[in-house]
């Protein structure tokens, strides 16, 4: 049983490994760094000689700084300050879809019948944009001290709630049925099927279901505050153009959207490998 | 006291697995069943275990029906069914759980069985970071833990080297002479049957059937390479090889 004793060759091998490993990882680095280069370069281009009506790379900097540091004075905001009244939405109407659809999915995954059930029923609603659902949900919610957050709030749910409803589905109807049986021989109640054997099986699929749906949210309330309200970063994009002159401001407001959905997929990512460790 | 068949059948749709198996195991037998794939051998011990109702028959042990509640059978698979989510220990648990055991009891009984299948230091590792026979001997621990009378074992070894499977097979030996639990152990391998059985149990082939029921009275511990072991296995071979039907006949179910 020496599995797990290495002798000092293995080790010796696995250092020249690590140390190529290393290089091949700078130079991915610098490879991966001249594509943005290239992009900057190309924008410089447009920019410099007037081809289109954009401000410079550097321009765009400066104003993107300035708007995290010092605000803008047209909205007494900070960037982070609007991008992050986008975010509230966005975390609080994932949060609603993922506890309605992972409960859903895991019956649904698990319960032939409750899946036929629902089927048709998903697969009507399903193809509608979440974007499409914008009238009717201010219309529905009129009659509400502030119809602009439910209506943000529903459309980001209707978005995040299909990639991970059926996400669910299939992370449950893929759990191998050899634990399923080896469950029930060790006398394991269905109850204790579902809750230790079907939901941990299927919580990495669960998983890129969340981190879609937070992605297709995020989208989402870029969207809705085109249309409606006097928050969030859709909003100040938005507001930024009907102004006019303000093309600096609508892409520091892009590279914010940007940065935040990245950083919203790398936290999802850090949770699962904490919350999936077996993997 | 014993393991009794009495004229099991399945059937899926049309098709008849087998039919009319009648076997008695005796209370502390090592029984083999052995027979090419597609005889239902696998099928047959998911009925034993109660995970599957026959479409005809009746298994009894102990003169009672067996269910999956009472906790008298233990399974081990051929494929990897430890859960990948728990460590080895968390693994025990679930059985221990779901047997409805003294809590008070885990600790020692999670140690004890490990030390039986020499894992106790591996504990705390996860599946993924075990090798296949390793895997192997967490899943007996796991069965053993809830101390079940009877014990199904689908070809556990098949998906290991030759090596790790002898050493499997000696130590599964020397754990049944400690503990003299029924054993029935399914494998298409003549070699680990002739090595572990007590009991032979030979099937056919469409439709799945028991052909002959051989009593081996090797002494133990015994020799892969004897005279006498190597009789016993000629043997067997013989008996298997006049089931395989003739060539014009593969094909007609």
């Amino acid at each position: 049983m020496g599995l797990f004793n290495y002798t000092p060759a293995d080790r010796a091998t696995g250092r020249t490994v690590q140390i190529h490993r290393f290089r091949m990882l700078t130079g991915d680095r610098v490879f991966r760094l001249l594509s943005v280069a290239s992009l900057v370069l190309i924008w410089q281009i447009i920019a410099g000689l007037r081809l289109l009506e954009l401000p410079s790379p550097v321009e765009t900097c400066r104003v993107f700084v300035d708007l995290i540091v010092n605000g803008d004075p047209l909205y007494n905001k900070t960037l982070p300050q609007i991008v992050w009244a986008s975010l509230l939405i966005v975390i609080k109407a994932c949060m609603l879809s993922f506890i309605v659809a992972v409960p859903l999915g895991v019956l649904m995954g698990a319960v032939e019948k409750l899946r036929r059930y629902f089927d048709s029923t998903i697969e009507m609603i399903r193809p509608i944009p979440p974007l499409a659902w914008i009238p009717l949900a201010y219309v529905l919610f009129a009659n509400t001290g502030s119809p602009t957050e439910y209506v943000q709030i529903f459309v980001v749910f209707i978005g995040a709630l299909f990639p991970v409803l059926l996400n669910t589905i299939h992370g449950i109807s893929m759990v191998n049925r050899i634990h399923i049986e080896a469950a029930r021989t060790m006398g394991a109640s269905p109850r204790q099927v579902l809750l230790r054997v079907m939901l941990p099986g299927a919580l990495p699929a669960i998983f890129s279901g969340i981190r879609v749906g937070f992605g297709v949210g995020w989208m989402c309330i870029v969207a809705a505050e085109f249309v409606g309200g006097k928050l969030g970063i859709g909003y100040y994009i938005w507001s930024s153009y009907s102004i006019g002159g303000r093309t600096a401001e609508i892409i520091s407001g892009m590279v914010a959207i940007g940065i935040v959905g990245s950083l919203i997929n790398r936290i999802i990512l850090s949770a699962e490998k904490r919350l999936v460790p077996w993997r | 006291m014993a393991l009794i068949l009495r004229d099991v059948t399945q059937q899926f749709g049309e098709t008849t697995i087998f039919q009319g198996l009648d076997l008695k195991v005796e209370q502390g037998c090592f029984c083999c069943i052995v027979g090419p794939s597609g005889c239902g051998k696998s099928t047959l011990l998911r009925i034993v275990a109660g995970l599957y109702a026959p479409a005809g028959g009746q298994v009894l042990l102990e003169d009672r029906p067996i269910t999956l509640e009472d906790g008298e059978v233990g399974f081990v698979f051929q494929e990897d069914a430890l859960f990948p989510w728990y460590t080895v220990e968390e693994n025990i648990r679930f059985a221990l759980r779901a047997r409805k055991i003294d809590t008070s009891l885990w600790k020692d009984i999670i140690e004890h069985n490990l030390e039986k299948v020499g894992l106790a230091e591996y504990r705390k590792y996860y599946p993924k970071q075990l090798s296949g026979g390793m895997k192997q001997r967490v899943a007996i621990a796991r069965v053993l833990a809830y101390n079940p009378k009877l014990l199904l074992m689908d070809e556990p070894f098949a998906a290991l080297d030759s090596i790790n499977r002898n050493m499997l097979q000696a130590d599964l030996i020397n754990l049944w002479e400690k503990e003299r639990k029924t054993i029935l152990f399914v494998t298409h391998n003549i070699d680990e049957a002739v090595f572990l059985a007590e009991k032979i149990v030979i099937m056919g082939c469409r439709p799945g059937r028991i052909k002959q029921v051989v009593e081996l009275n090797l002494p133990r511990p015994r020799n892969r390479t004897d005279a006498e072991f190597c009789r016993s296995r000629r043997r067997i071979l013989e008996m298997i090889e006049s089931q395989t039907p003739a060539i014009p006949n593969i094909g007609r179910v």
